[in-house]
């Protein structure tokens, strides 16, 4: 009998199990809401776009050159000089990677000047970047000073071009930084606030690598006498330290001047444009699950030029205004972001990380754990290069205005429920 | 390992199994109000289509009547367990599914030459169903799934009280619990969309009582009837969205159904026959005290026979062994979507294997049968294969 009973135990324990899904169960289960899949389109009831100075320094390009309604100057600060070991410069040259070029003019006069004034600090803290501008940094530039002349323009493939800079202003950098290591006094030497390359006028705009770049950061070579005697003359490379593109946006419009219900909404590289859009999802139950949410828009297309600009989504969390001083910006979700390019019609949103981000912030509205002050939508690559893109807002065809379409799902009926 | 220890053990396991909630053989109707009704009256009436209601048997613990226990002054005990196929069809779609579960501890300890002490614990519905649905919008396929499980269990406590030999009175007090879980998932064919399910979680509990009756007018004619009383079940809903978002408990009543029945038994030398009917009043379900549902009542009509060529143990094993057949006809508690109802026809079969000393005995059963309602065009075949185990030893007697 024990050995029956031990059968019969371990036949409890190993009971078998197959499933399979009941042939049309589903449609035969006795419920009056079994949570069905809805779709709905939100059109955007509200847009509006204005224009920033893009952040400055944070981008792998430094453009310099002018085009169109653009013109930008390379602000850089060499700091390290901890290699050189000299009292005499002999020669310096700035040496920067050049990848692109806008335009199809020619070459263009470039003069380096000093920065007279901190233009970033030591540290380099985020608030610093947004000193990085053209606008701040244009009454620090001493322009009785020039420290080189030279010719930059376009070139057929990546290359290193090189500048010659005015040693005199590079000795006092070196001289300054040995007399800082060792504690001295500095107060008869110039300070090493960096320079800026500037110019009058181009019809073209280059584009090199930034610090930000490893393997091809801008870089000084420096040829020097050193100390010790027994050597006749060295060459060390000194690296940028921090660097920036200063973009100079010649338009009509004023910076952060908010344009409501526009003709067109903007977002740009260089222009610093950003849009607004507004959707009203308040009819979307709290119990529902969102598993899909896509913005589109309606591109004013352009084929002959191929801009691609990462557009990100971000949620603003205050400010019904729109005022870009007093706005909050959402600093909790993830950020949908997608590319959009001027050569096709429309613009999804479709990736799978941009509709899953998206679907976090449009539930979290359904939730109200947020309120749903609208959407600022900029490029991730503000500062980088030209591109531009437009949308229609919808103005003047109502087919034509920016859509969030989302799909979700609600709770079935309990099984005990009337 | 002796058979106290057994039994501890197979306790400790039943009752971890019962509550975390049994499954059994698919059934889209399972998903429909409490569940598929489970009828159990004793291992022995498996074979017999389940008609056992006025059955007092040696080895036939019965579950149903607390009256109708016989254990011949030793401590009994019964394990039951099944597998079940069910093959379900509409129109030419099909699935097979098949699941195994205990069904059924029962404990019996005579107290008194005319008191016996019961307890046990038993299914009273079960739950578990595997749906879903291809669907689509106007940009994405997606495939929708239910996953229901669950079911109500008792756990009883009681006494057979023995007035004369003709007749005897059981009585249960029954604690109900159970629960039924839920799973809605919606899978979409693109990556792009995120695949989220709600989870729906009924847990009840509430109680009751049994009683029954055995009557025996005559050596070969016996009756039995008996009375479950209703139960107040209480439901706690919890939902866990697909969002994560977690929803207030939900509240609310119902309550498990009256039944009555009554069987009767007629025993010849080798052959013994019997009849039960069965009706449980489904259409007093109520919800937080309002009938809602229009459920028909479940019944059922059920009867065997079973041969056994010899009681003696003194005589040839293969004569010992019981031979079972029957049949049973019910109609469920719930209908189609079209409202027709929905009735089960199932032959039966079985045998019994007493031990060698008389100490116990193991029961074989199949059913193979038919659910469906008249007009949709879904059914169900099932096939159940059952076994249990009963065995008694002397326990709690002083050694003279």
């Amino acid at each position: 009998m024990k050995r029956l009973l031990a059968l019969l135990s371990l036949s409890f324990l190993l009971y078998c199990t197959h499933d399979k899904p009941l042939p049309s169960g589903y449609e035969l289960l006795n419920r009056e809401n079994k949570g069905e899949i809805i779709v709905k389109e939100y059109p955007a009831t509200r847009t509006a776009t204005y224009w920033s100075t893009p952040q400055a320094g944070i981008q792998n390009s430094l453009m310099l050159g002018q085009l169109g309604p653009y013109k930008s100057f390379i602000a850089f600060r060499f700091v390290n000089f901890s290699a050189i070991d000299t009292t005499t410069v002999n020669s310096v040259t700035l040496n920067l990677e050049q990848f692109f070029h806008y335009g199809d003019g020619g070459s263009f006069q470039v003069t380096a000047y000093p920065l007279t004034e901190a233009w970033i600090s030591t540290y380099i803290y985020e608030s610093d970047w947004e000193s990085a501008v053209w606008d701040d940094i244009q009454n620090k530039i001493d322009y009785g000073k020039p420290i080189g002349t030279f010719t930059a323009g376009p070139t057929d493939s990546v290359s290193t071009v090189t500048f010659d800079l005015d040693t005199a202003i590079v000795n006092n950098w070196v001289r300054q930084y040995q007399l800082l290591y060792n504690d001295d006094e500095t107060d008869d030497i110039e300070e090493n606030f960096g320079f800026v390359l500037t110019l009058e006028s181009a019809d073209v705009m280059c584009q090199y690598y930034s610090a930000e770049v490893s393997g091809a950061w801008p870089y000084l070579s420096i040829s020097y006498d050193p100390i010790d005697q027994d050597v006749e003359v060295e060459t060390d490379t000194v690296y940028g330290y921090i660097d920036a593109s200063l973009i100079q946006y010649d338009t009509d419009v004023l910076p952060e001047q908010i344009i409501e219900n526009p003709d067109y909404l903007n977002i740009g590289n260089a222009s610093g444009y950003k849009t607004f859009l507004q959707f009203h999802t308040e009819d979307i139950p709290k119990e529902a699950t969102i598993h899909h949410a896509m913005i589109t828009m309606n591109v004013v297309s352009n084929e002959d030029t191929t801009n691609l600009i990462p557009i990100s989504v971000i949620p603003i969390f205050g400010d019904s205004l729109w005022n870009p001083q007093e706005m909050v910006l959402d600093s909790l979700h993830e950020v949908p972001t997608a590319y959009a390019a001027s050569i096709y019609e429309e613009f999804n949103m479709s990736n799978s990380t941009a509709t899953s981000n998206m679907s976090t912030i449009v539930q979290h509205w359904a939730w109200n754990l947020y309120k749903n002050y609208g959407l600022l939508l900029f490029s991730g690559d503000e500062g980088y290069s030209l591109s531009e893109i437009s949308f229609y807002s919808g103005k003047n065809d109502s087919t034509l205005v920016p859509k969030l379409r989302v799909t979700y799902s609600l709770p079935p009926d309990l099984r005990f429920s009337e | 390992m002796n058979l106290k220890k057994y039994i501890a053990l197979l306790s400790l396991i039943l009752t971890g199994l019962f509550l975390t909630g049994s499954v059994y053989g698919d059934s889209y109707y399972s998903s429909i109000g409490m569940g598929m009704p489970h009828y159990f009256v004793s291992p022995k009436a498996v074979g017999m289509g389940g008609a056992g209601l006025g059955v007092m048997d040696r080895f036939a613990l019965n579950s149903m009547n607390p009256a109708a226990v016989f254990v011949q002054g030793k401590t009994t005990v019964s394990l039951d367990s099944y597998m079940e196929m069910v093959e379900s069809k509409y129109n030419d779609q099909n699935s097979v599914t098949r699941n195994g579960n205990p069904s059924g501890f029962h404990f019996y300890v005579p107290l008194h030459s005319r008191v016996t002490f019961l307890a046990g614990l038993k299914a009273l519905t079960r739950a578990k169903y595997n749906l879903e649905i291809d669907g689509q919008t106007d940009y994405v396929e997606y495939t929708r799934f239910v996953r229901g499980s669950g079911g109500v269990s008792a756990g009883v406590l009681g006494l057979q009280y023995l007035i004369t030999k003709n007749l005897v009175l059981g009585a249960n007090a029954k604690f109900d619990f159970g629960s039924f879980n839920e799973e809605w998932k919606t899978e979409f064919s693109e990556d792009a969309y995120t695949d989220a399910a709600d989870e729906l979680t009924s847990h009840l509990w509430g109680a009751g009582f049994e009683l029954g009756m055995y009557l025996l007018p005559a050596d070969w004619f016996s009756l039995g009837i008996i009375y479950h009383s209703k139960s107040k079940l209480n439901v706690e809903d919890n939902i866990t969205l697909g969002s994560a978002l977690v929803t207030d408990i939900v509240e609310s009543s119902v309550n498990y159904p009256q039944a009555l029945g009554i069987g009767t038994s007629v025993s010849m030398s080798k052959v013994q026959l019997a009849f039960d009917v069965y009706t449980q009043f489904w259409d007093q379900f109520e919800l937080d005290g309002i009938v809602t549902k229009e459920f028909n009542n479940y019944t059922r009509i059920g009867g065997g026979m079973e041969y056994r060529d010899s009681h003696s143990y003194l005589d040839a094993y293969h004569r010992r062994i019981a031979y079972r057949l029957g049949g049973y006809f019910s109609q469920l508690p719930y209908t189609d979507v079209d409202g027709s109802t929905v009735n089960e026809l199932f032959a039966t079969a079985g045998l019994g294997f007493p031990f060698f000393g008389g100490t116990g005995q193991l029961d074989f059963a199949l059913e193979y049968g038919k659910r469906s309602g008249n007009n949709v065009g879904y059914s169900e075949n099932v096939l159940r294969f059952s076994a249990s185990f009963s065995g008694s030893e002397l326990w709690f007697q002083r050694r003279r």
